[in-house]
């Protein structure tokens, strides 16, 4: 029985010391003639929100490869986080530990609040893609996602030059969507807007039926509702087969379908609004549409490899952290996927917000 | 940092789960109780230390200690209805349990910020020293010698051949004039106080917790680490714990696309289990295997 | 007396307008039901005849809905026929299943609990390999969207109709066949007692590989009815089984035909619970359902007394 026992013990023992030794052993050697910069990416890319990540490692190898000239040589690094605290944590210590990594991207506020004391801790930049303000919290974390303040302003505009004073909520529970909510309660006092209802439902629900007629009931004029795909497809089809015609509307949410047919007529609020170019080279190299956050992965990559190679220009070597550090906090104005962004003291890239209109199948800006 | 930071990271979660699978054997392996529910003890312990912490400025070492009698609080409670049911039955209704702690986990958004979650928890300290990384890792290694000592002391005492026995034939240990449901719940109780501790130790490590970190599939992986280990086994219940978390890291270097490594995991995890429970469900260090009443 | 017409006016259409909510809450709880109905059906012969709690009906609630999703949408075969493709390799992977995990399991005398267990295994294996194959990424049938049908004062769609006609026609059939034919005897004699249905020459195997197969099927038609309705996702079979679970403890254990009821009543608590409370509870109210049926009546609404009640 012990020998079966020590057998057992000993096989996986070897089996580990194994794989990984062969792992060592194979894998190829990056070319050492330039200076490397390293970033990590955390991404969710299995799980629940497996299309998340999936979607902004897409989009990070889209921009690597359009990577020109540089001083540097930039490599990205994924490791799957689940969207699980733990796995985040286990994922960025290896990233840091193991690989050494200058930045780290995270993506979502639960990811971000994990990895933002590490980055700290470690001393190395982080970027999340994240709502909550947290995650920017330390002179070496920032998070590119555009303030709730800048599109309820639009959104509230919007509303009032329309008429419109009854909203009813759909809305998914989770981080960002809380964070936007609020700020918009705080933003009509004082007007005549008014929420009629604000439902809360959770990631992967898929039948809204009661929550729907519970907001019929409110009699609102518009809805509006917050989630992405796939809810936001069942949603609108789930509203419009009970016979509801008043408008739905969303804050950012209505691009990133598939379907974008049943939107038609609907106007909205984009954040982090994607240029046609990079929503062309995506599709073009994908074959699909680049999904929530991916844009702004894109553009995280780009304002690093331009951080790293401006402060960088005349050294020999890589730029010290706080020197890198000190070009992001000056970053005035960038050209990113998601239009002009510029860098917020509180290390916010701060992306603005239009009204759109889904026409013939297409989303087109019309403020 | 260097590789140590990952390594010490790696010996930490290995610690935390060394305390749930030990704790988790006290009533499922010695006293026969299948619970699926035990991750909501774990989260009860880490949701109340990160509150009383964050709300009310309480030092980890209380915080802790309140997670854990919360936490038992909880098991004495699902304790008391459920008892009387019998195997697959209790399971289920720990199953249950355990979904409804989580969901309102998520919704009971002023208490426990829901989907938010609690970001920000406190690092434990003492006179001003701050426990991280490696002296993290010595602080979650006397808990876990801590746990391990006094559950072995319960095992192998008195009290822990009573439980074996209502194990083994409950008709038989109650003829026997023994009070089976004080002795399940005292079981119950003490695993739950464990876990909640095991908890409270996540969330000042992670330092960020929300009703993600405790799902059903956590208390399936708890399960799996005292079944692989042997049921009813100290050592197995330490030994599955360290195979469990280690295993699958290295499959992280593997030169594998990354949209399949989450699937294979799950896969490869998954075969594991199965092949483990037809091959050899006593695990590696347990003596016994639960077998069908007759 | 103009005060009372007008007093009655408004009582009428305040309680039509009541009447319209209840009704579209109870179509609502009902079409939720159906599904839950089919699972349970499909949870519940296992658990009476083979006696153990089975949670891979869930991931075959995926397999079919993938499955035919490739036949109809990847390769543009007819629907009826993709569907048929679709049960046929659901019954092939439950066939895969019992031979190569559960089979060993009951040879080697292995209790519930890790029968249970192993379940749980087969369902992560298989829906990690879906995951695996068709990505994250969402998928529909991408039927056109319609208003439904009007029927007092609530809407239903066609959609919707096919879903509750179908499980209840299933159930139907399902009840003719364990009645009327032999196979279906042998099932029953098998759920009442195994040793005495051997010593019969009752073909144990072969009864049991068939209570398997119908199962699948009953979950796989499901999962296809499912996908048609909202969307396809590689974990889309976790909760519906659980629910279905609970559907067939509450309904009733030893009583197939109570699956149903269990299922469409588990459907309209849920809708009920959520009008009131917070959409995100929903699960929970399921669960303390359960809860409360395990411990005050864990024989269910309609099932025979189960041994704990008997031996005390």
């Amino acid at each position: 029985m012990a020998k079966n026992i020590t057998q057992w013990i000993v096989g996986i023992i070897i089996l580990v010391i194994v794989i990984i030794g062969a792992v060592l052993i194979f894998t190829p050697k990056a070319e050492v003639t330039k200076e490397t910069v390293k970033i990590g990416a955390v991404l969710p890319l299995s799980g629940g929100a497996g299309f998340l990540g999936q979607s902004a490692q897409k989009a990070l190898i889209l921009a690597k490869e359009q990577l020109g000239d540089t001083k540097y040589n930039f490599e990205v690094i994924f490791e799957d986080d689940k969207l699980s605290p733990k796995e985040t944590s286990t994922a960025a210590n290896k990233l840091i530990g193991v690989d050494g990594v200058d930045v780290i991207i995270s993506e979502t506020s639960g990811s971000g609040n994990v990895v933002t004391p590490l980055a700290e801790s470690s001393k190395i930049i982080h970027f999340g893609i994240a709502s909550d303000i947290n995650v920017a919290k330390g002179k070496y974390n920032f998070i590119h996602w555009t303030p709730p303040e800048e599109e309820n302003k639009v959104f509230i505009k919007e509303l009032q030059r329309r008429g419109i004073k009854k909203v009813a909520i759909l809305g998914v529970n989770q981080q960002g969507e809380r964070v936007v909510v609020d700020d918009f309660k705080k933003r009509i006092e004082g007007t005549n807007i008014e929420i009629t209802s604000d439902q809360l439902f959770n990631f992967g629900e898929k039948d809204f039926k009661t929550i729907i007629l519970k907001a019929k009931q409110t009699e609102p004029e518009i809805y509006l509702l917050l989630a992405s795909s796939p809810e936001l497809e069942i949603i609108v089809k789930q509203i419009k087969e009970i016979g509801i015609e008043e408008p739905l509307t969303s804050i950012e949410s209505f691009e990133f379908t598939e379907q974008p047919e049943i939107f038609e007529g609907y106007w909205y609020i984009n954040a982090a609004d994607p240029s046609e170019e990079y929503v062309n080279a995506y599709k073009q190299k994908y074959g699909d549409n680049p999904f929530l956050g991916s844009g702004n992965v894109y553009d995280i990559f780009n304002i690093i490899v331009t951080a790293y190679e401006t402060a960088g220009k005349d050294k020999k070597g890589k730029p010290t952290m706080e020197e890198v550090i000190s070009e992001l906090e000056n970053m005035k104005e960038f050209r990113g996927a998601l239009g002009q962004l510029k860098m917020l003291d509180e290390g916010v890239v701060w992306s603005g917000a239009v009204v759109k209109k889904v026409r013939d199948g297409k989303f087109v800006t019309i403020s | 940092m260097a590789l140590e930071a990952y390594v010490i990271h790696l010996l930490i979660l290995v610690g935390i789960y060394i305390i749930l699978a030990i704790s988790l054997n006290l009533a499922m392996g010695f006293t026969g109780l299948l619970n699926i529910g035990h991750v909501a003890f774990y989260g009860i312990g880490a949701y109340t230390s990160a509150l009383l912490a964050l709300n009310l400025g309480v030092p980890f070492w209380l915080g802790l200690l309140v997670g854990g009698l919360i936490a038992a609080l909880f098991g004495l409670l699902l304790a008391i209805p459920t008892l009387k049911l019998k195997g697959d039955y209790f399971a289920i209704a720990t199953l249950g349990f355990a979904v409804i702690i989580e969901n309102i986990f998520r919704n009971w958004i002023s208490l426990t910020g829901g989907p938010l979650g609690l970001p920000g928890i406190p690092k434990p300290s003492l006179f001003g020293f701050t426990f991280s990384g490696f002296s993290y890792l010595i602080l979650v290694a006397f808990f876990v010698f801590l746990t391990y000592i006094i559950i072995k002391h319960i095992t192998d005492a008195p009290f822990g051949r009573v439980l074996k026995a209502i194990r083994e034939d409950e008709l038989a240990t109650s003829s026997l004039g023994k009070n089976i449901v004080k002795y399940k719940t005292q079981s119950l109780g003490i695993s739950a106080f464990f876990a909640g501790i095991a908890g409270s130790l996540y969330a000042h490590y992670i330092t960020f917790i929300d009703p993600s970190s405790f799902t059903i599939l956590e208390s399936i992986l708890i399960i799996s680490m005292i079944i692989v280990g042997g049921l009813a086994s100290m050592k197995g219940a330490v030994a599955g714990a360290i195979i469990l978390v280690l295993l699958p890291e290295p499959l992280r270097f593997l030169p594998l696309p990354s949209f399949a490594i989450g699937a294979l995991r799950q896969m490869i995890y998954a075969a594991l289990l199965v092949i483990l429970l037809i091959k050899r469900p006593q695990g590696i260090f347990g003596e016994f295997s639960l077998k069908k009443e007759s | 007396m103009e005060n009372l017409l007008q007093s009655v006016n408004f009582l009428f259409f305040l309680f039509l307008l009541i009447a319209m909510v209840a009704t579209q809450l109870f179509i609502n709880g009902i079409i939720a039901g159906a599904i839950y109905a089919l699972m349970a059906s499909s949870f519940s012969l296992i658990y009476n005849i083979v006696k153990f709690m089975d949670l891979s009906p869930g991931a075959l609630f995926v397999v079919s809905a993938f499955s035919a999703y490739v036949f109809n949408v990847l390769f543009g075969l007819n629907f009826f026929l993709s569907l048929i493709l679709a049960l046929i390799i659901v019954s092939v992977v439950t066939i895969g299943i019992n031979k190569f995990v559960y089979k060993p399991l009951r040879n080697k005398n292995a209790n519930n609990f890790i029968l249970l267990l192993a379940s749980f295994g087969v369902f992560l294996f298989i829906t990690g390999f879906i995951l695996l194959i068709f990505g994250a990424e969402v998928k529909t049938f991408g039927l056109p969207i319609i208003k439904g049908y009007e029927i007092f004062g609530a809407i239903i769609t066609k959609t919707q109709i096919i879903l509750i006609v179908t499980s209840l026609v299933l159930f139907l059939f399902l009840q003719l066949f364990m009645k009327t034919t032999r196979l279906g005897k042998a099932m029953r004699a098998l759920a009442d007692d195994r040793q005495v249905a051997s010593a019969l020459g009752i073909k144990v195997e072969k009864t049991i590989a068939v209570t398997f197969i119908i199962s699948a099927l009953l979950a796989g038609i499901a999962g296809i009815l499912v996908a048609l309705e909202q969307n396809l996702e590689h974990a889309m079979g976790f909760s519906v089984v659980l629910k279905g679970l609970t559907a067939s403890i509450v309904g009733g254990i030893g009583n197939v035909p109570a699956a149903l009821v269990g299922g469409f009543l588990i459907g309209i608590i849920e809708n009920i619970g959520i009008w009131f409370l917070p959409s995100g509870y929903k699960d929970a109210i399921a669960f303390v359902i359960l809860i409360l049926f395990l411990l005050f009546r864990p024989r269910g609404l309609f099932g025979t007394k189960t041994r704990e009640e008997v031996s005390g």
